[in-house]
Formats: C-alpha cells, sequence, structure tokens
C-alpha cells in the first residue's frame, strides 16, 4: 500500500494550483467574443441605433461598429465569458441583427 | 406618411390605406412569430429530459436555410460552426425570441387608428413599432431575396408586377422605419 507523505499531497496541491493558472490565464487570452455580420436588409441608421441602445456605445463607436460591419462583412461587437455573449448574441437577434458568438482566435 | 417629433411626443398621421396595408403585414408577420406548430424547441427539450406534461413525440427541427429561410434569418443559429451548440442555444432563447417579436407586432397593430389617423407614440411603443417595422423588412426582404442591387432591379420592372409591388411595399417599410429612426435620433 502507497503512502502519502506530505511531499505528495504539496506536489499535488502544485499541480491543481497551476492548473487553475492555466484555466484563468486562457479565459482571459481567449475571451468570447460576439461578431455581427452583414446583410442586406437592416439599414444602416439602425443598426447604429441598436448598438447605441443595447450596447450604450456613444454615437461614434456604433457608427464606426457599423461601417466595419457594412464594408468588411463583420465586426467584433462585445468581448467577455460565453455567458455573456450569448446574452448578447440573444439581445441582438431579438432587434433582428445577424450575429453570432465564438471563441476568440 | 413620415414619423416626426412633436412636443407631445413622436407621432405619425396614416391613411385609411397605410393603415390596412400595415394591418394586413404586421399581422402577417405576427402569425410568423407566433409559437411553433407542435413542441416548441423549449418543450422538446423538457420532453426529452422526461419531464411530463408537455409536448408530443413529434419535434421541432431546426430551421433548414433552404426550406425555410424567414424562419433562419428572424431565429438565426447562436454559433456559426457548430451546429450542437446551436441547438442548444436555439432551445434556450427561441421561445423567448418568439415572445418579444410577438409582443412587437401587437404592440403596433394595437395601436393603428381604425380607419387612418394620427397617433403619438410614447417610449415603448416607439420601440415596438421600430421592432415589428424591422421584422416585417426582415421577413419580406428574406422571401423576396434582396441584395445590394434591388433598388436597381426595380427600375427594370413593369409597376404592375406582383414583385414589384412586393417590392414597393418592402422599400415603403423602409421608409418609415428610416423615418421613425431619424426622429428617435432627433431627440
Amino acid at each position: 500500500m502507497p503512502t502519502v507523505t506530505p511531499d505528495t499531497v504539496e506536489r499535488v496541491r502544485e499541480d491543481l494550483q497551476r492548473d487553475l493558472e492555466d484555466e484563468e490565464s486562457a479565459a482571459t487570452d481567449r475571451p468570447w467574443v460576439t461578431i455581427v455580420w452583414d446583410d442586406p436588409i437592416n439599414l444602416m441608421s439602425y443598426v447604429t441605433y441598436v448598438f447605441q441602445q443595447l450596447f450604450g456605445f456613444p454615437k461614434s463607436k456604433a457608427e464606426k461598429l457599423m461601417l466595419d460591419v457594412h464594408r468588411t462583412g463583420k465586426a467584433v461587437v462585445t468581448a467577455g465569458t460565453r455567458e455573456e455573449m450569448e446574452r448578447d448574441v440573444t439581445r441582438l437577434h431579438g432587434a433582428g441583427l445577424w450575429a453570432t458568438l465564438q471563441h476568440d482566435t | 406618411m413620415a414619423f416626426k417629433r412633436t412636443r407631445a411626443g413622436i407621432g405619425i398621421t396614416l391613411d385609411p390605406v397605410e393603415v390596412a396595408v400595415l394591418t394586413q403585414v404586421i399581422g402577417e408577420m405576427f402569425e410568423l412569430v407566433g409559437p411553433l406548430d407542435g413542441p416548441s424547441p423549449g418543450e422538446k427539450w423538457a420532453h426529452d429530459l422526461g419531464l411530463r406534461g408537455v409536448g408530443e413525440d413529434s419535434g421541432v427541427p431546426e430551421p433548414d436555410p433552404e426550406t425555410d429561410p424567414i424562419r433562419a434569418r428572424l431565429f438565426p443559429d447562436g454559433y456559426r460552426d457548430d451546429k450542437a451548440a446551436s441547438s442548444d442555444f436555439r432551445r434556450f432563447t427561441e421561445d423567448e425570441l418568439r415572445a418579444g417579436k410577438a409582443a412587437n407586432a401587437d404592440g403596433l397593430l394595437s395601436s393603428l387608428p381604425d380607419g387612418g389617423g394620427t397617433i403619438v407614440l410614447d417610449e415603448d411603443g416607439c420601440a415596438e413599432w421600430l421592432g415589428a417595422l424591422n421584422d416585417a423588412r426582415l421577413a419580406l426582404g428574406t422571401a423576396l431575396e434582396v441584395d445590394e442591387n434591388t433598388n436597381y432591379e426595380l427600375a427594370t420592372l413593369e409597376a404592375t408586377e406582383p414583385r414589384a409591388r412586393r417590392l414597393l411595399l418592402y422599400l415603403w417599410l423602409g421608409e418609415l422605419q428610416d423615418s421613425l429612426l431619424e426622429a428617435l435620433m432627433d431627440g
């Protein structure tokens, strides 16, 4: 029967600690993001207005994001935890924008 | 026919034809966003978990963009390349989204003046109109497969063709929505 020495316990504790830190740093380095995709139906003024209303962005930031979507086909509008991004995507779908979430790459 | 900000609030004057058209278009959209036939994704989920008293065996399938493009546009996938995650996301959100869109359509319909007239909207009323007009444009625009060239296409059609009439309706809803946005941003 193997014996558990204080040394083993200490090693296990250190392993767990390292795992936890890895997870935390992975979550910080690669957050989840909400992406809005261009579509031919939504009015540019409407998309700007929705960004202002849902996220409280100032008009200049909302307009810049809308133009990014329009010109490049998509834009990251928010970043955070997976749960937060699912909430944002749901609200954008409620407003009729075409949005998805994904792990940032 | 345009929204204007007045001292009393944001208002619009609609003639009898405009009221009739909105009643029909938004009414059709209301049907579209009502509860799904058969168990909703949420009920299907409850049923799959063995919870009693909800739904039948027939599940509601994911919308196929080929055969049901309007549902796929009004209730898009939450994930672009992850069908399983999108399916889970839909279970938790589509019922709520349907209820919100139906409430907007209902709010717009109940604010319409019988036979035409002037209405003034409060903040909630503006939000209901804005959402319902947008959903109607999404549904109609998706059905008509509009793209960036739609404005040019209209010029090539005879005004009496059914497609021309539906495109005009789509563009009219856009003007209405744009005037509401201008009035809102003016405040």
